[in-house]
Protein backbone atom coordinates (compact mmCIF):
# COMPACT_ATOMS: atom_id res chain seq x y z
CA UNK A 1 0.00 0.00 0.00
CA UNK A 2 2.83 2.34 0.99
CA UNK A 3 4.61 1.56 -2.27
CA UNK A 4 1.43 2.34 -4.23
CA UNK A 5 1.01 5.69 -2.47
CA UNK A 6 4.70 6.57 -3.01
CA UNK A 7 4.39 5.65 -6.69
CA UNK A 8 1.21 7.73 -7.01
CA UNK A 9 2.88 10.70 -5.30
CA UNK A 10 5.94 10.40 -7.55
CA UNK A 11 3.75 10.05 -10.62
CA UNK A 12 1.72 13.14 -9.66
CA UNK A 13 4.83 15.20 -8.93
CA UNK A 14 6.52 14.20 -12.20
CA UNK A 15 3.30 14.82 -14.13
CA UNK A 16 2.90 18.25 -12.55
CA UNK A 17 6.52 19.10 -13.44
CA UNK A 18 5.91 17.96 -17.00
CA UNK A 19 2.70 19.92 -17.16
CA UNK A 20 4.51 23.27 -16.76
CA UNK A 21 2.03 25.27 -14.69
CA UNK A 22 2.46 28.33 -16.87
CA UNK A 23 1.06 26.60 -19.94
CA UNK A 24 -2.60 27.14 -20.72
CA UNK A 25 -4.00 23.70 -21.55
CA UNK A 26 -4.08 21.09 -18.79
CA UNK A 27 -5.84 17.78 -18.33
CA UNK A 28 -6.35 16.95 -14.66
CA UNK A 29 -7.53 13.53 -13.56
CA UNK A 30 -9.42 13.28 -10.28
CA UNK A 31 -10.53 10.18 -8.45
CA UNK A 32 -14.04 10.65 -7.15
CA UNK A 33 -14.99 8.50 -4.18
CA UNK A 34 -18.65 8.75 -3.26
CA UNK A 35 -21.31 7.14 -1.14
CA UNK A 36 -24.48 6.67 -3.22
CA UNK A 37 -26.64 5.61 -0.27
CA UNK A 38 -26.49 7.96 2.72
CA UNK A 39 -27.49 5.09 5.02
CA UNK A 40 -24.79 2.67 3.84
CA UNK A 41 -21.27 3.79 4.75
CA UNK A 42 -19.81 0.51 3.53
CA UNK A 43 -20.87 1.15 -0.04
CA UNK A 44 -18.21 3.52 -1.39
CA UNK A 45 -17.81 3.78 -5.16
CA UNK A 46 -15.10 5.30 -7.36
CA UNK A 47 -14.98 6.98 -10.72
CA UNK A 48 -12.27 8.81 -12.61
CA UNK A 49 -13.23 12.33 -13.57
CA UNK A 50 -11.42 14.57 -16.08
CA UNK A 51 -10.96 18.31 -16.00
CA UNK A 52 -9.79 19.91 -19.24
CA UNK A 53 -8.56 23.46 -18.79
CA UNK A 54 -7.85 25.73 -21.73
CA UNK A 55 -7.26 29.48 -21.47
CA UNK A 56 -9.91 30.75 -19.08
CA UNK A 57 -12.41 27.95 -19.63
CA UNK A 58 -12.74 24.33 -18.63
CA UNK A 59 -14.75 21.21 -19.24
CA UNK A 60 -15.37 18.55 -16.59
CA UNK A 61 -16.59 15.04 -17.43
CA UNK A 62 -16.53 11.48 -16.19
CA UNK A 63 -13.89 9.39 -17.95
CA UNK A 64 -16.42 6.58 -18.42
CA UNK A 65 -18.90 9.03 -19.91
CA UNK A 66 -16.26 9.94 -22.47
CA UNK A 67 -15.43 6.29 -23.19
CA UNK A 68 -19.14 5.52 -23.59
CA UNK A 69 -19.43 8.27 -26.17
CA UNK A 70 -16.51 6.90 -28.20
CA UNK A 71 -17.89 3.37 -28.00
CA UNK A 72 -21.34 4.54 -29.13
CA UNK A 73 -19.81 5.90 -32.33
CA UNK A 74 -18.34 2.45 -33.06
CA UNK A 75 -21.67 0.70 -32.35
CA UNK A 76 -23.47 3.20 -34.60
CA UNK A 77 -21.06 2.47 -37.43
CA UNK A 78 -21.47 -1.29 -37.08
CA UNK A 79 -25.23 -1.42 -36.53
CA UNK A 80 -27.20 -2.99 -39.38
CA UNK A 81 -30.73 -1.48 -39.38
CA UNK A 82 -32.08 -4.32 -41.53
CA UNK A 83 -31.34 -6.83 -38.74
CA UNK A 84 -34.13 -5.48 -36.52
CA UNK A 85 -32.04 -6.34 -33.48
CA UNK A 86 -29.47 -4.35 -31.53
CA UNK A 87 -27.49 -6.46 -29.11
CA UNK A 88 -25.64 -4.34 -26.56
CA UNK A 89 -25.00 -7.33 -24.30
CA UNK A 90 -22.00 -8.19 -26.50
CA UNK A 91 -20.47 -4.76 -25.88
CA UNK A 92 -18.62 -3.99 -22.70
CA UNK A 93 -20.15 -0.58 -22.02
CA UNK A 94 -18.46 1.47 -19.28
CA UNK A 95 -21.15 2.69 -16.89
CA UNK A 96 -21.15 5.99 -15.09
CA UNK A 97 -23.30 7.68 -12.49
CA UNK A 98 -22.20 11.10 -13.76
CA UNK A 99 -23.60 11.72 -17.21
CA UNK A 100 -22.90 15.42 -17.32
CA UNK A 101 -20.61 17.90 -19.01
CA UNK A 102 -19.74 20.99 -17.00
CA UNK A 103 -18.44 24.08 -18.77
CA UNK A 104 -16.84 26.68 -16.56
CA UNK A 105 -15.69 30.20 -17.29
CA UNK A 106 -15.13 33.14 -14.96
CA UNK A 107 -18.63 34.39 -15.77
CA UNK A 108 -20.79 31.25 -15.70
CA UNK A 109 -20.97 27.56 -14.91
CA UNK A 110 -23.14 25.61 -17.36
CA UNK A 111 -24.16 22.10 -16.36
CA UNK A 112 -25.43 19.88 -19.19
CA UNK A 113 -26.98 16.72 -17.78
CA UNK A 114 -27.91 13.74 -19.92
CA UNK A 115 -30.94 12.13 -18.30
CA UNK A 116 -32.96 10.59 -21.17
CA UNK A 117 -32.37 13.88 -23.01
CA UNK A 118 -30.14 16.86 -22.33
CA UNK A 119 -30.96 19.35 -19.61
CA UNK A 120 -29.02 22.54 -18.98
CA UNK A 121 -28.90 24.65 -15.88
CA UNK A 122 -26.47 27.40 -15.00
CA UNK A 123 -24.79 28.53 -11.84
CA UNK A 124 -23.07 31.77 -10.92
CA UNK A 125 -19.42 31.19 -9.95
CA UNK A 126 -19.61 34.25 -7.69
CA UNK A 127 -22.04 32.34 -5.47
CA UNK A 128 -19.16 30.11 -4.42
CA UNK A 129 -18.15 32.16 -1.39
CA UNK A 130 -14.81 30.65 -0.47
CA UNK A 131 -13.36 31.16 2.97
CA UNK A 132 -9.58 30.80 2.69
CA UNK A 133 -7.69 29.63 5.77
CA UNK A 134 -3.96 29.98 6.51
CA UNK A 135 -3.67 26.23 7.13
CA UNK A 136 -1.12 24.57 4.84
CA UNK A 137 -0.40 20.90 4.21
CA UNK A 138 1.47 18.87 1.65
CA UNK A 139 -0.52 16.53 -0.60
CA UNK A 140 1.49 14.28 -2.88
CA UNK A 141 4.42 16.70 -2.78
CA UNK A 142 2.32 19.78 -3.52
CA UNK A 143 2.04 22.55 -0.95
CA UNK A 144 -1.70 23.07 -0.45
CA UNK A 145 -3.77 25.68 1.36
CA UNK A 146 -7.14 25.07 2.96
CA UNK A 147 -10.40 26.71 1.85
CA UNK A 148 -14.03 26.11 2.75
CA UNK A 149 -17.25 26.61 0.83
CA UNK A 150 -20.95 25.68 1.07
CA UNK A 151 -22.69 24.47 -2.03
CA UNK A 152 -25.82 22.49 -2.87
CA UNK A 153 -26.61 21.72 0.76
CA UNK A 154 -23.11 20.46 1.59
CA UNK A 155 -20.13 22.04 3.31
CA UNK A 156 -16.82 21.34 1.59
CA UNK A 157 -13.19 21.54 2.65
CA UNK A 158 -10.82 22.11 -0.26
CA UNK A 159 -7.05 22.09 -0.58
CA UNK A 160 -5.64 24.15 -3.44
CA UNK A 161 -2.07 24.67 -4.60
CA UNK A 162 -0.45 27.89 -5.69
CA UNK A 163 2.15 25.74 -7.47
CA UNK A 164 -0.42 25.33 -10.27
CA UNK A 165 -1.89 28.86 -10.44
CA UNK A 166 -5.08 27.87 -12.24
CA UNK A 167 -8.37 28.95 -10.58
CA UNK A 168 -10.17 25.70 -11.35
CA UNK A 169 -11.03 22.36 -9.85
CA UNK A 170 -13.33 19.35 -10.07
CA UNK A 171 -17.11 19.49 -10.59
CA UNK A 172 -18.39 23.09 -10.36
CA UNK A 173 -15.66 24.19 -7.97
CA UNK A 174 -13.49 27.07 -9.13
CA UNK A 175 -12.39 30.56 -8.18
CA UNK A 176 -9.49 29.82 -5.83
CA UNK A 177 -5.98 31.22 -6.51
CA UNK A 178 -4.68 27.75 -7.48
CA UNK A 179 -5.81 24.37 -8.72
CA UNK A 180 -7.91 22.34 -6.27
CA UNK A 181 -5.94 19.23 -5.32
CA UNK A 182 -8.56 17.75 -3.02
CA UNK A 183 -12.09 18.62 -2.00
CA UNK A 184 -14.37 16.68 0.34
CA UNK A 185 -17.72 17.41 1.89
CA UNK A 186 -17.76 17.37 5.66
CA UNK A 187 -19.86 14.17 5.75
CA UNK A 188 -17.22 12.51 3.54
CA UNK A 189 -19.86 11.47 0.99
CA UNK A 190 -18.07 13.03 -1.99
CA UNK A 191 -14.29 13.29 -2.27
CA UNK A 192 -12.36 14.44 -5.34
CA UNK A 193 -8.60 13.80 -5.24
CA UNK A 194 -6.21 14.93 -7.94
CA UNK A 195 -4.15 12.00 -9.21
CA UNK A 196 -2.60 13.30 -12.42
CA UNK A 197 -1.91 16.54 -14.30
CA UNK A 198 -0.89 16.46 -17.96
CA UNK A 199 -0.61 18.86 -20.84
CA UNK A 200 -3.21 18.54 -23.59
CA UNK A 201 -3.87 20.11 -26.96
CA UNK A 202 -6.43 22.62 -25.69
CA UNK A 203 -9.36 21.05 -27.53
CA UNK A 204 -12.24 20.02 -25.28
CA UNK A 205 -13.42 16.43 -25.79
CA UNK A 206 -17.12 17.38 -26.04
CA UNK A 207 -18.93 19.92 -28.12
CA UNK A 208 -21.86 21.64 -26.44
CA UNK A 209 -24.99 19.49 -26.89
CA UNK A 210 -27.26 20.87 -29.62
CA UNK A 211 -30.71 19.92 -28.33
CA UNK A 212 -31.29 20.59 -24.67
CA UNK A 213 -33.93 21.85 -22.31
CA UNK A 214 -32.90 24.89 -20.29
CA UNK A 215 -34.26 24.48 -16.80
CA UNK A 216 -33.71 26.03 -13.38
CA UNK A 217 -31.49 24.07 -11.05
CA UNK A 218 -34.37 23.69 -8.58
CA UNK A 219 -36.61 22.18 -11.26
CA UNK A 220 -33.84 19.89 -12.43
CA UNK A 221 -33.23 18.58 -8.91
CA UNK A 222 -36.96 18.04 -8.49
CA UNK A 223 -37.03 16.09 -11.79
CA UNK A 224 -34.14 13.94 -10.58
CA UNK A 225 -35.90 13.28 -7.27
CA UNK A 226 -39.02 12.22 -9.15
CA UNK A 227 -36.93 9.98 -11.39
CA UNK A 228 -35.47 8.23 -8.34
CA UNK A 229 -39.00 7.67 -7.03
CA UNK A 230 -40.54 6.56 -10.34
CA UNK A 231 -37.78 5.34 -12.67
CA UNK A 232 -40.03 2.97 -14.61
CA UNK A 233 -42.55 5.74 -15.36
CA UNK A 234 -39.76 7.88 -16.84
CA UNK A 235 -38.28 5.00 -18.84
CA UNK A 236 -41.67 4.16 -20.32
CA UNK A 237 -42.30 7.81 -21.18
CA UNK A 238 -39.05 7.78 -23.11
CA UNK A 239 -39.50 4.53 -25.04
CA UNK A 240 -41.63 1.41 -25.21
CA UNK A 241 -39.36 -0.72 -23.10
CA UNK A 242 -40.76 -4.03 -21.93
CA UNK A 243 -38.98 -4.90 -18.73
CA UNK A 244 -39.67 -8.03 -16.75
CA UNK A 245 -41.11 -7.62 -13.22
CA UNK A 246 -37.70 -8.69 -11.85
CA UNK A 247 -35.92 -6.00 -13.91
CA UNK A 248 -38.44 -3.35 -12.84
CA UNK A 249 -37.90 -4.29 -9.20
CA UNK A 250 -34.11 -4.23 -9.61
CA UNK A 251 -34.20 -0.75 -11.14
CA UNK A 252 -36.63 0.59 -8.50
CA UNK A 253 -34.55 -0.84 -5.65
CA UNK A 254 -31.35 0.50 -7.18
CA UNK A 255 -32.79 4.01 -7.54
CA UNK A 256 -34.08 4.02 -3.97
CA UNK A 257 -30.54 3.22 -2.81
CA UNK A 258 -29.20 6.20 -4.79
CA UNK A 259 -30.58 8.63 -2.27
CA UNK A 260 -27.46 10.72 -1.79
CA UNK A 261 -26.90 12.98 -4.82
CA UNK A 262 -24.05 15.45 -4.78
CA UNK A 263 -26.59 18.28 -5.03
CA UNK A 264 -28.94 18.07 -2.06
CA UNK A 265 -30.62 21.39 -2.76
CA UNK A 266 -30.52 24.23 -5.25
CA UNK A 267 -28.87 26.60 -2.67
CA UNK B 1 -57.58 25.03 -58.58
CA UNK B 2 -55.29 22.17 -59.58
CA UNK B 3 -52.35 24.03 -58.07
CA UNK B 4 -54.32 24.61 -54.90
CA UNK B 5 -55.11 20.86 -54.65
CA UNK B 6 -51.46 20.00 -55.20
CA UNK B 7 -50.40 22.45 -52.51
CA UNK B 8 -53.03 21.10 -50.14
CA UNK B 9 -51.84 17.52 -50.76
CA UNK B 10 -48.24 18.56 -50.17
CA UNK B 11 -49.25 20.36 -46.96
CA UNK B 12 -51.18 17.31 -45.67
CA UNK B 13 -48.29 15.05 -46.62
CA UNK B 14 -45.88 17.24 -44.64
CA UNK B 15 -48.22 17.34 -41.62
CA UNK B 16 -48.60 13.54 -41.71
CA UNK B 17 -44.89 13.08 -42.05
CA UNK B 18 -43.95 15.26 -39.15
CA UNK B 19 -46.75 14.25 -36.79
CA UNK B 20 -46.15 11.48 -34.35
CA UNK B 21 -48.68 8.67 -34.18
CA UNK B 22 -46.62 6.72 -31.68
CA UNK B 23 -43.12 5.45 -32.02
CA UNK B 24 -42.23 4.35 -35.49
CA UNK B 25 -45.74 4.87 -36.88
CA UNK B 26 -45.39 8.19 -38.67
CA UNK B 27 -45.48 8.31 -42.43
CA UNK B 28 -41.68 8.62 -42.41
CA UNK B 29 -40.82 5.42 -40.55
CA UNK B 30 -38.06 5.64 -38.02
CA UNK B 31 -35.74 2.76 -37.43
CA UNK B 32 -36.94 0.39 -34.68
CA UNK B 33 -35.38 -2.73 -33.20
CA UNK B 34 -35.54 -5.25 -30.42
CA UNK B 35 -32.74 -4.27 -28.11
CA UNK B 36 -30.84 -6.46 -25.69
CA UNK B 37 -29.23 -4.12 -23.17
CA UNK B 38 -25.76 -4.68 -21.77
CA UNK B 39 -27.18 -6.17 -18.55
CA UNK B 40 -29.45 -8.61 -20.41
CA UNK B 41 -32.72 -6.65 -20.11
CA UNK B 42 -34.66 -6.34 -23.35
CA UNK B 43 -36.90 -3.75 -24.97
CA UNK B 44 -38.30 -2.46 -28.25
CA UNK B 45 -36.80 0.92 -29.14
CA UNK B 46 -37.35 3.29 -32.05
CA UNK B 47 -35.39 6.27 -33.21
CA UNK B 48 -37.18 9.57 -33.72
CA UNK B 49 -36.68 12.85 -35.54
CA UNK B 50 -34.05 14.03 -33.06
CA UNK B 51 -32.26 10.87 -32.03
CA UNK B 52 -31.27 7.69 -33.83
CA UNK B 53 -32.26 4.27 -32.55
CA UNK B 54 -28.70 3.65 -31.32
CA UNK B 55 -28.62 7.00 -29.48
CA UNK B 56 -31.87 6.21 -27.69
CA UNK B 57 -30.91 2.61 -26.92
CA UNK B 58 -27.59 3.89 -25.58
CA UNK B 59 -29.30 6.35 -23.23
CA UNK B 60 -31.70 3.65 -22.04
CA UNK B 61 -28.80 1.29 -21.44
CA UNK B 62 -27.25 3.87 -19.14
CA UNK B 63 -30.49 4.13 -17.17
CA UNK B 64 -31.38 0.43 -17.11
CA UNK B 65 -27.94 -1.06 -16.60
CA UNK B 66 -26.00 1.83 -15.05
Amino acid sequence: MKIAITLLATCLTVSVMLAQPGSQALKCTYQLTFQPDSTDKNNQQNELMLLYISKNESQFVSKNFMLRDSLKKVVKRNYDPSSGHLDLSQVSIPQTRFRFIIYKSQEIIDVFYDKLGWFKYSEDPEELCWEISNEIKSINGLSCQKAMVSHGGRNYVAWFTNEIPVPDGPYIFSGLPGLIVEITDTQNHYNFSLIQVQNHNGIFPFEEPKDYLTISKAKFLSFMADYRKNPIKHLKQYASVSLSPAERKRIKDRESRRNNPIELKAN
Amino acid sequence: MKNFKSLLCLFLFMIAGTSSFGEGNSLFKYDCADVTFSCGATGYVCGNANESLVDRAWKLDGEICG
